[in-house]
């Protein structure tokens, strides 16, 4: 720990933490005391506490607003992508990592020189590709998800690297396969890097926002991230805003509570991506 | 199984001959395995990244034909018209040009030094620090649709958090359209960055000030250093290779911003970047040419950007080790 601050100093960083803190949190707070109150209510007063935590805007936002549609898109998109991502990455990390072969480096190093290009700039073409391969829309989303060449593989490639090789010698003369050798013996021991590849990518695409948006034009199959936005962008017309905030506390719920339990975890599989990059 | 064990079985009596053609099987099993584990991501990495930059390229060359729908070379018409466009400023080209390096001096000079410092002060496990770490993440697990959106509700005009502080305060007079002002509109975008951007490094960093090994500081407290000097001398030099990644990371960032000024403002009021120009010529206007154009300017000068911060860092560990 070193040197302990001094009195002045140890009040000024707490003071200021404390106003940081509050300000990323109070937000919320306003947002679920107004999403409890009727518009006139709201437009009356925005401070107060509601007259009564009546659930009428939770269940509009419900009802009006597809949120249990975005909600299971959301979590198709999420689950399917993340799984896909995994397995591509280590698939990829472990052929890079335990094979000789000839090319095998100048992959990697392609792999490296791509997530390091911005990717905004190619914007035209993508556009242009998936319009005419019919792939604008969320199949086309799932392909792009389905990646094994980003930071996700790097983070197995470190894992894969320190595990001895002598294990799959042992199965190859049990004669197990090359598959049998990855699935069954060497992934299981980057358990460490699955997780944090999983819960990191899990939230990435729970969270992601522009590529749904350009490739999910239908209303139907809309995402929590998409949806919300578009709500937003009608509430300027509508100004219900109390029905937007419920919405809001609805599609924040589930991942506060998530990061309340599995914080610890969240936070180690963040370190170790950005560690690697 | 029973087939291999045949085959093994086999080898004894065949002999050295047997091993050879064993070993060449293998030897084809082993690439085919290769080969079906590396097909997909490979392809997607053909199509997404190689296509894509190539084909970038490629179209900051052609324009399109309205007429047939057709892209056609044109030379360097489209570079021609993007320099034309951000030196004369007009569609804000020339605002977006120049905040998009207003965003790498955020992200380096301030977002980064910032998160040093915060996570020095949380090593010290002051008085919450626990709660102080965990908060101060929250910005990366929620979508940045609703980061927006709750910001945008602490500032909006009439209901919004500030306003109606100041209202409270008797302060009136101060109460602005604060992100629909082009006064105000950038330094709020940019206060949301540092808002939201802090966690992140913070949780890197404060991992590598972890690392550090507990004699060093404890006999630097001996020897009686003060708290700056041990920031200045102890810390920064022995994190400095994390710093380092941090700020790399927060200046490729910078010439990808496009969501932030995106979700706030639309890109008015002086917000726009780069990246939001590209993003808005192929969704809005459909000048592919155009927007290629500025995608590989934007590369080229990220490259260049990137590259010259990672040399004076490198110089700086150089000078340290």
């Amino acid at each position: 720990m070193g040197r302990k601050f001094s009195k002045p100093v140890l009040i000024i960083a707490e003071v200021l933490l404390f106003i940081y803190a509050v300000s990323l949190i109070f937000p919320y707070i306003w947002v679920f005391i107004n999403s409890f109150k009727s518009v006139p209510e709201f437009y009356s007063s925005t401070w107060s506490l509601p007259e009564s935590f009546s659930l009428t805007n939770y269940i509009r936002a419900l009802k009006e607003t597809n949120m249990l549609s975005y909600f299971k898109w959301s979590i198709i998109v999420t689950l399917v992508g993340t799984a896909l991502q995994m397995i591509f990455s280590a698939m990829t990390a472990f052929v890079l990592a335990k094979y000789k072969f000839k090319g095998n480096a100048f992959i990697y190093s392609c792999a490296i020189a791509g997530f390091l290009i911005p990717t905004t700039g190619t914007l035209a073409p993508l556009y242009v590709f998936l319009k005419n391969t019919g792939l604008f829309n969320i199949y086309g989303l799932i392909v792009m998800y389905a990646t094994g060449m980003g930071t996700n593989m790097v983070i197995y490639y470190s894992f894969f690297k320190k595990i001895s090789w002598s294990y799959a010698e042992a199965a190859f003369i049990d004669g197990a396969g090359h598959f049998r050798v990855f699935w069954n013996i060497m992934l299981p021991m980057a358990r460490e890097a699955s997780i944090a590849v999983g819960i990191t990518s899990a939230i990435r695409i729970w969270n992601d926002y522009f590529l749904p948006s350009i490739l999910l034009t239908n209303p139907k199959v809309q995402t929590v991230a998409v949806g919300l936005r578009s709500l937003q962008v009608q509430q300027q017309y509508n100004a219900t805003w109390t029905v937007l905030f419920a919405a809001v506390i609805l599609a924040t719920l589930p991942t506060i509570l998530l990061y309340i339990i599995f914080q610890d975890k969240i936070s180690k599989g963040f370190l170790m991506g950005g560690l690697k990059e | 199984m029973k087939k291999l064990a045949k085959a093994k079985d086999k080898d004894k009596f065949n002999g050295s001959n047997a091993v050879k053609l064993d070993s060449k099987r293998k030897d084809r099993t082993r690439n085919i395995f290769i080969f079906l584990m590396l097909a997909w991501p490979i392809l997607n990495w053909l199509i997404f990244t190689f296509y894509m930059n190539l084909e970038t390229l490629a179209y900051s060359f052609q324009r399109l034909n309205r007429f047939t729908g057709e892209m056609r070379f044109s030379g360097l018409t489209n570079y021609k018209i993007l320099f034309q466009k951000i030196i004369n400023n007009s569609d804000s080209y020339g605002t977006a040009f120049r905040n998009t390096f207003l965003w790498l001096g955020l992200n380096v000079l301030v977002i980064g030094p910032i998160s040093l410092v915060v996570s020095y002060v949380l090593s010290k496990k002051i008085p919450l620090h626990r709660f102080y770490n965990a908060v101060l993440f929250i910005p990366n697990i929620i979508s940045i649709v609703i980061l927006t959106m709750v910001w945008s509700f602490i500032w909006a005009p009439n209901q919004g958090i500030v306003n109606d502080l100041l209202r409270m305060l008797g302060l009136d007079h101060l109460t602005r359209v604060w992100l629909g002002d082009p006064d105000t509109a950038l330094i709020n975008v940019f206060i949301y960055c540092v808002w939201a951007g802090i966690g992140f490094n913070n949780l890197i960093l404060s991992g590598a000030i972890a690392k550090i090994p507990k004699e060093i500081l404890e006999s630097a407290e001996l020897d009686g250093v003060s708290n700056w000097q041990e920031f200045i001398h102890i810390i920064v030099p022995s994190i400095w290779p994390t710093f380092a990644t941090v700020t790399i990371l927060g200046a490729t960032a910078a010439f990808r911003v496009f969501l932030q000024p995106q979700l706030l403002t639309n890109g008015q009021y002086g917000t726009s970047t780069i990246a939001l120009k590209v993003v808005d010529e192929v969704l809005g206007g459909g000048d592919y040419g155009l927007a290629s154009a500025a995608g590989v300017v934007m590369a080229i000068l990220g490259f260049i950007a990137v590259y010259l911060i990672k040399k004076f860092l490198d110089k700086m560990e150089a000078k340290w080790s």
